[in-house]
C-alpha cells in the first residue's frame, strides 16, 4: 500500500475505532450501570476529557517527536491491545468494585470507573490525532490545511464507524466480536504503517512481531478464543446472577436470568420484569381495569410479557393493543417464559404491535376505554416522553368517554420525602392539566389512576370487588384481605395531603422534561452521601443562568487581560464554546424529533450521521477555500456569528413542526428538516475549526505572516491545542446539557444560554483591536 | 529509553517558572475551592448546637469522658462523640458534655396498620396497631423498605410533634388496641419509647415493637417491663452478610433475642430471604435450629418476600419456591408456627394447631377469616396457643 493511501485510511480507521469503540463501550458501561442513563452524560465527559487530554497534553511533544511514523504506528498496536482490555475492565467492573448483587452504583464509583476505564483507549486516540495533523503536514506542507484533512477524515471515519455498528453490526454480531474486529484492523493498519515508518535497528524485527501477533491472534479468536472471551466476560458482568441468554438489538441488550423456576428480564442492565411477579402484574392490571365499569378495548404499552396480558384477560374485554417497541422483547419472550405465559401473546383479540407507543399514540385514530402504561420510571428522557403534558393531550384524544389510564411510578410506603413529593407532584399536576380526576394508590410503588370524565374513579374497594365478582377474575393480591389497608383512607388522605402540599413544582413537558430531573433527583437520594442531593437542590433555573452570566464575564475578562495574546486565544476559547454550542444543538436536536416522531431509530441513526457529514463538508469547504482569504478574522467572526444565530431559530423550527396540523409540514419535516438540520450545524463546526488552527498558526508579532516558519515547530501542538478544548467544550456541553441544562431549563432556554456564552465571544470578536 | 530522556527532557525546558506557579496556584486554588465545597455540603449541622429545641432531650445509657465528650452506650456501636458531632444513628448528639436524643416525641411517619403486617400474626389478631417512627436507624440495610426515614437525620425529614400522652390518646381514639413502635429502628428513639409505653401500659394498650435487634442488653432489659410483644428482624444466620448488607453483628441479635424471652416478652421473628444473598439453605436450617433450641419450637418464625427495594432495586424478587423450601426445612426442625410473608396463601398464613392440626385462625393477606383460639387455646382439642390472644 502506498504511503498516502496508507496514511488516509488510517485517519479514517482512527475516527472509525473512535467512534466504534465508544459505542460498544457506553452500552457496556450501561449494562454495567443497571441501565442507569445519567451514566451516559459522565461515560461523555471521560471519553471527551481524556481526549482533550491525549490531545492537548500529549500532544505538546508530538512537534518534537522524529519518529512520528513509527510512533503512530505503535499507538495503532497498543489501540489494538487496550480495546479488548478496556472491554474486559469494563465488564469486571461490578466484580471489581466488590458491590452487592444487584445494589445500585452511585455517582463517585461511577465516575471514578468510568474515567478509569477510558483513560488509555480515549488518550492514545487523542494523541493520535494531533501526531496525525503533524504527520500529514510534513506530506503536504501546509499546516492548517493538515488539520483540516485530518479533521475531515476523521470525521468520515467516525461516520461510517459509528453507522456500521450501531445499525448493522450489532445485530450480527457480538459485542467483543466487533471489539476483536478493531483490533483486527488496527493492528493491520500498525503492520503497514510500520512498512512506511522511519528505519531503526529493530524495525524488521517489531514488523514481524507484529505479523505474527496479528496472525497467531486471528487464529486464537476464531479457533474459540472469542468464544472463550465472551463468556468469561459476561460471567464477570453478570456475576451473581445466573444468564441464560444475553442478545443485543439496535435498542439496547436484554439479559434474560434465571433462578430456579423464575426468569427476570433486564433491560440495559435494568431490571424490568420478572416472571411469575403476581404483586406486579395485578396490580398494574386490575387497578385499571376495574375501576373502569365495563372495559372493552385496551392498550398496554410496555411490559406485556411480563404476565400483565394474563392478567388483562382474565377480564371480559374484546381487543387488546399491545405496543412493544424492541421485537426482540417478544422474541426472548417466548423462548424463555413458561408455556402458559408466552400463550397470552397469541389469544385472540392481542395485538402486537412493534412500535414506539408515542408515535403509535399520536397517529392512531382508534378509541380506549382503558390504557395501562407499563414503561416504569421516567429516568430518561426518552421515557419522559410518556409523562408529559403533551402526551396526555394527544392520550386524551384516543379515550373513549369514561376510560381509565394507569401507570406506576416508585414511591415510598409510609413516607413520601421532599425530593419524592416534588417528583409524583410533577406527575400529579402535569396530569391535572389534561385531566379531571387523578387519583394515586399509595404504597412502594404509587399507582396513577387517570380518567377523563369526572366520577368515575373510586377507592371503595366494596365497589372493585363487586366488580371483581361479578366478571369471575380471579387475582390473589389484588383482593379484599390487602385492599382494604391499601385503599384505607388514612393511607390514601396521606398520600394526597403530601403530594398536594402547595410547593412549587413545575407541570412537565416534552421540551421541559422536568420529571426526569426530579427522578433524577430522588434518585439521588438513595446514597448515603448528602453532598451530590444538596448540590442538586442547588440547580435551579435562577443558578444556572446566574452561572452562565458569570461565565461569560469571566470569558471577558480572560480575553481582554490577554493582551498580546488576545487574537490567539479568543479564536481558541471560540473553539471551545462552539463545541459546546454542537453538543447542545445535537441533543435538542435528537431530543425534539423523539418527543415530535418517537423512537424511530434508524431516522435518529439519519440525524447522527447528518452532523458528521456537516462536520467533515464544512471541514473540507474551508479546507478548499482557506488560503485566499485575505482577512481570516473577519470570515473567522462571520462564522462565530452564525454558531450564536442557529440556536436562536432552531427552537422557532421545533416549535413550527411540532405544532403543525399539515400532513404535508409534518412529513417535510421528519424526513428533510430533521435530518438537515445537524448538517448545517456540523457544516457551521467543521468551518470553524480549520480556521481557528490556520489563525493560530499565524500568530507572530502583529501584522506579520510567518506561517510556514510557524508551521513547523506548531502544528501538533496547535491541533491539539484546538482539539482538545474543543472536545472540553463538547464534554462539557454533553455532561451538562443532558443532566442540567435541559432537564431545569428546558431545551428552549438551554438553546438561549447556548447562544449567550457564544454571543459573548462574537463581542469580543468584534471589538476593533479584536482585529489584528 | 531514549525517547522517555527526550520526553522529561522536553517537557522541563517547555515550562518556565513563572508557568509553573502559575499552575499551582491555579491548580491549589481550585482544589481548596472544590474541598471547602464538598465538605459544606456533606457535613451535618451540630443540630444540637444550633439550639433547635423541638425533639431535644437529655438521652439515657451514656457516660461522659473527659469534659466534653460522651460515649453512648444504647446500643453495640457505642458511638464515642464530642460536641456537635452525630451518632451512627443520626438521631443522637452531646452538647457540653450532655448527651442528647433528638427525636424526642418527634415523629416523622404514622399510620394504622392491621396488627398482621408488622408482621405479628399471635397478637390480638384481626386488630388495629397504631404504628409511629421517628427518623434515624443504626443499621444499614441495602433493602431497607423504610429508607426515606430510617437514613435520614432528623433535619432531613418533616416532622411533627407527638407527646407520649398522645401517643395513647390517639391509639385509643382511633380504635387501635395496640401501638407499634415501627418502621425505622425504635432503639434510637429509646427514650421516646420507654416513656410513651409506660403510659400506654398504664391505660391498657399494648406495646409493640419492631426491631433489627441492634441494642445493649441494659436499656433492652429496662424497655422490657412495658413492652408486650416484640417482632426482631433476624435478617441472616450468616455474619459475612449481616456485616456487608446490613451493617449488623448476628450475636447482638441472638443476645437480643434471648433476652426478650427471658423477660417474657411475646417474641415472633422474620428472616428476609433475599436471592442470592441469604439464601442458603444451609444457613437457614442452622438458624431454625437455634431457634428451636434456644427460644422454643412455639416462636412464629415469618419468611418473607424480597422485592427490589432501595439500593438493591436491581435485584429480583425472592422465588417463592425459596420460600416454601426454608418453611419446609423450619417444619422439619421442629418449629410450630412458621409463616410465609407477602405471598397471600391460606395454608401458609394461617395458624395450625400443633395438636389436632387443625386451622385455629384462617388468614389470608392481613385478614383474619376465622379465630377458633377460646381462651387462649385450640377450640377444638384444647391445646394451648401461645401468644397475646386479649
Amino acid at each position: 500500500m502506498d504511503f498516502k493511501k496508507a496514511i488516509t485510511f488510517s485517519m479514517v480507521l482512527a475516527g472509525a475505532s473512535a467512534m466504534a469503540s465508544q459505542i460498544v463501550f457506553l452500552r457496556e458501561f450501561l449494562v454495567v450501570f443497571y441501565g442507569n442513563e445519567i451514566s451516559i452524560g459522565i461515560i461523555f465527559a471521560s471519553w471527551l476529557v481524556w481526549g482533550a487530554f491525549g490531545s492537548w497534553f500529549l500532544g505538546r511533544f508530538s512537534d518534537r517527536i522524529h519518529a512520528k511514523l513509527r510512533v503512530f504506528a505503535m499507538c495503532q498496536l497498543g489501540l489494538s491491545i487496550i480495546f479488548p482490555a478496556t472491554f474486559l475492565f469494563i465488564r469486571s467492573s461490578r466484580k471489581l468494585m466488590g458491590i452487592t448483587t444487584g445494589e445500585i452504583i452511585g455517582y463517585s464509583p461511577m465516575i471514578l470507573l468510568t474515567f478509569a476505564a477510558l483513560s488509555f483507549s480515549c488518550a492514545v486516540m487523542g494523541f493520535m490525532f494531533s501526531l496525525a495533523c503533524r504527520i500529514y503536514r510534513d506530506v503536504t506542507d501546509d499546516p492548517a490545511g493538515s488539520v483540516a484533512s485530518v479533521y475531515v477524515l476523521e470525521a468520515l471515519g467516525a461516520l461510517s464507524g459509528g453507522l456500521l455498528v450501531s445499525y448493522f453490526m450489532i445485530r450480527y454480531m457480538s459485542p467483543s466480536a466487533i471489539i476483536f474486529l478493531l483490533s483486527f484492523l488496527n493492528m493491520s493498519a500498525s503492520a503497514v504503517m510500520q512498512q512506511h515508518g522511519e528505519p531503526f535497528r529493530a524495525k524488521r524485527i517489531f514488523f514481524r512481531f507484529t505479523a505474527a501477533l496479528l496472525v497467531l491472534g486471528t487464529i486464537a479468536v476464531f479457533a474459540g478464543g472469542g468464544r472463550w472471551f465472551r463468556q468469561f466476560s459476561l460471567e464477570r458482568l453478570w456475576t451473581g446472577f445466573n444468564v441464560l441468554e444475553s442478545r443485543n438489538s439496535v435498542y439496547g441488550n436484554i439479559t434474560v436470568i434465571e433462578r430456579g423456576e423464575q426468569r427476570s428480564f433486564y433491560e440495559n442492565g435494568l431490571h424490568l420484569y420478572t416472571v411469575p411477579d403476581r404483586l406486579s402484574a395485578e396490580e398494574s392490571v386490575h387497578f385499571a381495569l376495574l375501576e373502569n365499569e365495563s372495559p372493552e378495548t385496551v392498550l398496554l404499552i410496555g411490559g406485556g410479557v411480563g404476565g400483565l396480558l394474563t392478567e388483562i384477560l382474565k377480564h371480559p374485554v374484546r381487543k387488546i393493543d399491545y405496543v412493544e417497541l424492541d421485537p426482540m422483547m417478544i422474541d426472548l419472550a417466548k423462548e424463555h417464559l413458561a408455556a402458559e405465559d408466552a400463550a397470552s401473546l397469541s389469544r385472540p383479540g392481542v395485538n402486537v404491535i412493534n412500535e414506539d407507543g408515542r408515535f403509535f399514540v399520536k397517529k392512531r385514530t382508534g378509541l380506549y376505554d382503558c390504557v395501562i402504561i407499563n414503561l416504569g420510571d421516567p429516568y430518561t428522557a426518552q421515557l419522559n416522553r410518556f409523562y408529559t403534558v403533551d402526551f396526555f393531550r394527544e392520550l386524551d384524544r384516543i379515550l373513549e368517554e369514561r376510560a381509565v389510564v394507569l401507570f406506576a411510578v416508585t414511591s415510598s410506603e409510609n413516607y413520601i420525602s421532599g425530593e419524592l413529593r416534588d417528583y409524583l407532584r410533577s406527575i400529579y399536576l402535569t396530569a391535572r392539566e389534561v385531566f379531571p380526576e387523578v387519583f394515586i394508590i399509595p404504597g412502594d410503588t404509587a399507582y396513577f389512576l387517570i380518567s377523563n370524565t369526572a366520577g368515575v374513579l373510586t377507592y371503595d374497594s366494596d365497589v372493585l370487588m363487586e366488580r371483581m365478582r361479578r366478571r369471575g377474575v380471579d387475582a390473589r393480591y389484588v383482593r379484599e384481605y390487602y385492599l382494604f389497608n391499601k385503599l384505607s383512607n388514612e393511607r390514601v388522605e396521606y398520600a394526597r395531603k403530601t403530594i398536594e402540599e402547595n410547593v412549587d413544582v413545575e407541570i412537565n413537558r416534552d421540551f421541559r422534561p422536568v420529571s426526569y430531573y426530579y427522578a433524577t433527583v430522588f434518585w439521588s437520594t438513595h446514597f448515603d452521601t448528602p453532598f451530590f442531593r444538596r448540590l442538586l437542590r442547588l440547580v435551579t433555573p435562577a443558578n444556572i443562568w446566574l452561572a452562565a452570566v458569570l461565565f461569560c464575564v469571566l470569558i471577558l475578562f480572560f480575553c481582554v487581560w490577554s493582551g498580546k495574546k488576545r487574537r490567539k486565544r479568543t479564536v481558541l476559547l471560540a473553539v471551545m464554546t462552539t463545541g459546546f454550542a454542537e453538543i447542545n444543538f445535537q441533543i435538542a436536536v435528537i431530543l425534539s424529533f423523539q418527543v415530535i416522531y418517537g423512537y424511530v431509530f434508524y431516522k435518529l441513526g439519519v440525524i447522527i450521521t447528518s452532523f458528521m457529514i456537516g462536520l467533515a463538508f464544512g471541514g473540507w469547504i474551508m479546507a478548499r477555500r482557506m488560503h485566499r482569504f485575505k482577512n481570516d478574522m473577519a470570515v473567522f467572526t462571520w462564522t462565530q456569528l452564525a454558531v450564536c444565530f442557529y440556536p436562536l431559530i432552531l427552537p422557532l423550527i421545533f416549535l413550527w413542526i411540532s405544532r403543525t396540523q399539515s400532513n404535508t409540514v409534518s412529513w417535510f419535516g421528519a424526513n428533510l428538516i430533521f435530518p438537515f438540520l445537524p448538517v448545517i450545524a456540523g457544516t457551521i463546526g467543521g468551518i470553524q475549526f480549520p480556521l481557528a488552527n490556520k489563525i493560530c498558526l499565524e500568530q507572530g508579532p502583529p501584522g506579520e505572516r510567518r506561517e510556514s516558519q510557524a508551521g513547523r515547530g506548531e502544528v501538533g501542538r496547535i491541533a491539539g491545542l484546538s482539539y482538545g478544548l474543543d472536545l472540553l467544550g463538547a464534554c462539557a456541553g454533553s455532561f451538562l446539557a443532558a443532566a442540567f441544562l435541559v432537564p431545569v431549563l428546558g431545551i428552549f432556554q438551554t438553546c438561549f444560554l447556548v447562544a449567550l456564552i457564544n454571543v459573548t465571544v462574537l463581542a469580543i470578536l468584534l471589538r476593533p483591536s479584536g482585529g489584528n | 529509553m531514549k525517547e522517555l530522556e527526550k520526553f522529561a527532557g522536553i517537557w522541563h525546558k517547555e515550562l518556565t517558572r513563572r508557568d509553573f506557579l502559575r499552575m499551582c496556584l491555579a491548580a491549589g486554588m481550585g482544589m481548596g475551592v472544590s474541598l471547602y465545597l464538598f465538605d459544606v455540603l456533606s457535613r451535618y449541622e451540630a443540630y444540637a448546637a444550633i439550639g433547635e429545641k423541638r425533639g431535644m432531650r437529655e438521652a439515657l445509657f451514656y457516660e461522659k469522658i473527659g469534659d466534653e465528650a460522651v460515649r453512648c452506650l444504647l446500643c453495640p456501636n457505642q458511638c464515642t462523640l464530642s460536641n456537635g458531632q452525630r451518632g451512627i444513628c443520626r438521631v443522637r448528639e452531646p452538647l457540653k458534655g450532655k448527651l442528647y436524643t433528638l427525636v424526642y416525641e418527634l415523629i416523622c411517619a404514622v399510620h394504622i396498620d392491621p396488627i398482621e403486617k408488622k408482621p405479628l400474626f399471635h397478637v390480638l389478631p384481626g386488630s388495629r396497631a397504631f404504628s409511629i417512627a421517628t427518623a434515624g436507624c443504626n443499621s444499614r440495610c441495602k433493602f431497607c423498605q423504610n429508607w426515606t426515614i430510617s437514613q435520614r437525620a432528623p433535619e432531613e425529614t418533616s416532622n411533627q410533634r407527638l407527646s407520649c400522652s398522645n401517643v395513647t390518646a390517639s391509639a385509643s381514639s382511633n380504635g387501635c388496641s395496640s401501638i407499634a413502635y415501627t418502621y425505622t429502628e425504635p432503639a434510637v428513639f429509646y427514650e421516646y419509647v420507654l416513656e410513651s409505653s409506660r403510659i400506654a401500659a398504664g391505660s391498657g394498650i399494648r406495646n409493640v415493637i419492631v426491631t433489627g435487634g441492634k441494642i445493649n442488653p441494659e436499656p433492652l432489659r429496662r424497655l422490657c417491663r412495658f413492652i408486650d410483644a416484640a417482632n426482631v428482624d433476624l435478617k441472616a444466620f450468616n455474619d459475612k452478610y449481616l456485616r456487608e448488607v446490613c451493617a449488623q453483628k448476628l450475636e447482638t441479635i441472638l443476645q437480643t433475642l434471648t433476652i426478650l424471652k427471658q423477660e417474657g416478652v411475646w417474641v415472633e421473628i422474620t428472616n428476609l430471604i433475599v436471592p442470592t444473598l441469604n439464601d442458603n439453605m444451609d444457613d437457614i436450617r442452622r438458624m431454625v435450629r437455634w431457634i428451636a433450641r434456644n427460644l422454643g419450637p412455639e416462636i412464629p418464625l415469618h419468611f418473607s418476600r424480597f422485592w427490589p427495594q432501595y439500593k438493591l432495586r436491581s435485584l429480583y424478587p425472592t422465588p417463592v419456591a425459596t420460600l416454601e423450601q426454608a418453611r419446609d426445612i423450619a417444619l422439619e426442625e421442629g418449629l410450630q408456627y412458621v409463616y410465609i410473608g407477602n405471598v397471600p396463601e391460606t395454608r401458609t398464613e394461617s395458624t395450625i394447631c400443633p395438636g389436632c392440626k387443625k386451622i385455629v385462625i384462617k388468614r389470608i393477606g392481613y385478614s383474619v377469616l376465622e379465630n377458633n383460639i377460646l381462651n387462649g387455646a385450640c377450640k377444638f382439642c384444647g391445646r394451648k396457643i401461645a401468644g397475646i390472644w386479649k
